[in-house]
């Protein structure tokens, strides 16, 4: 039955090529919105547990986005002053509290951004993930810089190089250059903070401050008194998280609405193939009744050559979900401009399942009919048109 | 302590429009080509009298064209610069010779930053094959103190470029084109 109902299929090659490609299309869209989705979360989450802190001060304006763009290593317009550190450090909660000074310096005509990060020793428990590949772990002295690992490769430094500022006119020494994490600390170089503060004209001024409490069910409680540090707002990484996760769950809901869309054009192709295809064959199936087949053997032959159509059509859509990933995945990140590092698709053995089950599922629903229609044909009147 | 070489790695060629009107007026087109020297590693190593480093494995190299007619070849590379890291373009005749020189970015301080790009010191490369001499101070014009590490480092560059060049376009290195 298997062979017949492939060679019905491949005597009609245009058509059936037209209706397995619609179900290519519509799974391979379908399999790069599951992956995109499932990837991002993952690497949202990744990215955030990695962290080590539960909570960001950071000035006042859009918490989520202040603290999104202090996590990725960007800069902030607003600044923190000094002062909101020594009542971080005094609440009771508070295990560690990092104070951060970013500024960015691009260049966009030589394709480089200079990113610096001025920080303290307080930060070091909150780098679990910092190895040192070259040098010393801290700073030596004031006119030290740690490398991240893509930042050492870029200016092609090793340690005990010079690393010199021109916008700043600061030179540098290179104390260490850190292992890569697959962190955005890969990119950026690290000052002793008071050295940062003196080179971007911010004395007693923080972009932020990374906090790790004593006992996160700690939260609320300080939450609630971190909030009246004037100039200020705490942000919590489980709220950005969910935040960052709605948002994007929001788009993705109506990105999904247009996937729906598209297998149930999918499946009313299949179902308008194989009802014209039974249409057509009507003395070919009257012939197989009158022959001995059963109704239950013609149902079964229509219904296996839509499932082959659809099941045909699935692996291809999930081919190109696979090819054309990577594509896609470098247009998505054009437009958030806060995604997580790692690949944001995760085309996993649960989404091509998925993907499968929705193939099979179209094949089933659109074929049902038409093999239903098949199976009816009376032979005798069948024969007629013969 | 662990004191490691960083690699040099392939350098872009950052505004190949405005380069090749610069240094190929005539020029209607850029193709693209990876070139494979691994096979050679003896011959340049005996050319440029060290081992050749494993980024010089390979040479991209962008072919000048005025239709099907080649006029010559761009070629980059990133050097050890003192401050930082310097990215060198080589404008290359099909006769061996240098067309023009360029220093795409660097984060020399000013003084340094202002020798090394200048017309009088770049333009000293201009001519130059393989074979010339190459020496700091003699053929090519002194720095002052500051300048002279990355001074060297460029000079170096400059004709380990136009030894790969040479070597990859005698017609059996093998690479892709775009």
């Amino acid at each position: 039955m298997l062979k017949l109902a492939l060679q019905n299929l491949t005597r009609r090659l245009f058509r059936s090529g037209i209706t397995i490609t619609g179900v290519a299309v519509a799974v391979g869209c379908l399999a790069c919105l599951l992956a995109f989705g499932e990837g991002y979360r993952n690497g949202l989450r990744r990215e955030l547990d990695g962290m080590g802190v539960q909570m960001m001060m950071v000035p006042l304006g859009c918490p989520y986005d202040a603290a999104a763009r202090v996590l990725k290593g960007k800069t902030l317009d607003v600044s923190l002053p000094l002062a909101a550190l020594t009542t971080v450090r005094h609440d009771a909660a508070v295990a560690v509290a990092a104070p951060l000074l970013m500024a960015t310096l691009p260049r966009p005509s030589e394709g480089r951004t200079d990113c610096w990060v001025g920080v303290d020793e307080s930060v070091r428990p909150l780098k679990p993930w910092w190895k040192l590949k070259a040098g010393s772990t801290w700073f030596g002295d004031a006119d030290s810089v740690i490398l991240g690992s893509e930042a050492a490769a870029t200016e092609l430094r090793s340690v005990g190089d010079t690393l010199y500022s021109p916008e700043t006119g600061r030179r540098f020494r290179v104390c260490g250059i850190l292992e890569r994490s697959g962190t955005s600390d890969d990119s950026l170089f690290f000052i002793p903070l008071h050295t940062a503060q003196a080179m971007f004209h911010q004395p007693d001024r923080l972009t932020a401050i990374a906090i790790r409490l004593k006992d996160p069910g700690l939260v609320t409680g300080a939450i609630e008194r971190l909030q009246q540090t004037p100039g200020a707002q705490v942000v919590t990484l489980a709220e950005m998280l969910g935040t960052f996760l709605n948002l994007v769950g929001a788009v993705r809901t109506l990105v999904m609405a247009v996937a729906v869309l598209a297998v149930t054009i999918s499946v009313l192709t299949v179902f308008n193939t194989m009802l014209a295809s039974v249409l057509e064959r009507t003395g070919e199936l009257a012939i197989l009744r009158a022959v001995g087949a059963s109704r239950r053997q013609v149902f079964r032959l229509l219904a296996l050559e839509a499932l082959m159509l659809t099941v045909a059509g699935s692996l291809i859509g999930l081919l190109l979900a696979m090819a054309a990933g990577h594509s896609i995945e470098i247009l998505v990140r054009r437009f958030i401009t806060l995604a997580p590092d790692g690949s944001l698709l995760s085309l996993s053995a649960l989404v091509a399942g998925q993907c499968l089950l929705v193939g099979l599922g179209t094949g089933i629903v659109a074929g049902l009919y038409p093999a239903w229609q098949a199976s009816r044909l009376p032979p005798a009147r069948a024969l007629r048109t013969v | 302590m662990h004191h490691e070489e960083p690699s040099v790695g392939l350098c872009p060629w950052r505004e190949p429009e405005h380069d090749r009107r610069q240094f190929f007026p005539t020029s209607t087109e850029v193709r693209e080509e990876t070139l494979i020297l691994s096979g050679k590693r003896t011959e340049v190593a005996r050319q440029l009298g060290r081992s050749p480093t494993g980024e010089e494995n390979a040479l991209k190299v962008y072919r000048i064209l005025n239709r099907d007619q080649i006029l010559g070849a761009v070629v980059a590379r990133r050097v050890r610069g003192e401050s930082g890291v310097i990215e060198l373009l080589l404008a290359v005749g099909k006769d061996g010779r240098i067309v023009g020189a360029k220093i795409q970015r660097l984060r020399e301080p000013d003084d340094v930053a202002q020798v090394l790009q200048s017309a009088s010191w770049l333009g000293a490369f201009t001519g130059k094959t393989r074979a010339s001499s190459w020496r700091l101070a003699g053929d090519i014009p002194d720095v002052p103190q500051a300048a002279r590490t990355s001074g060297t480092a460029i000079i170096e560059a400059a004709h380990t470029l136009l030894v790969l060049l040479s070597l990859a376009d005698d017609g059996t290195a093998h690479g892709t084109a775009h």
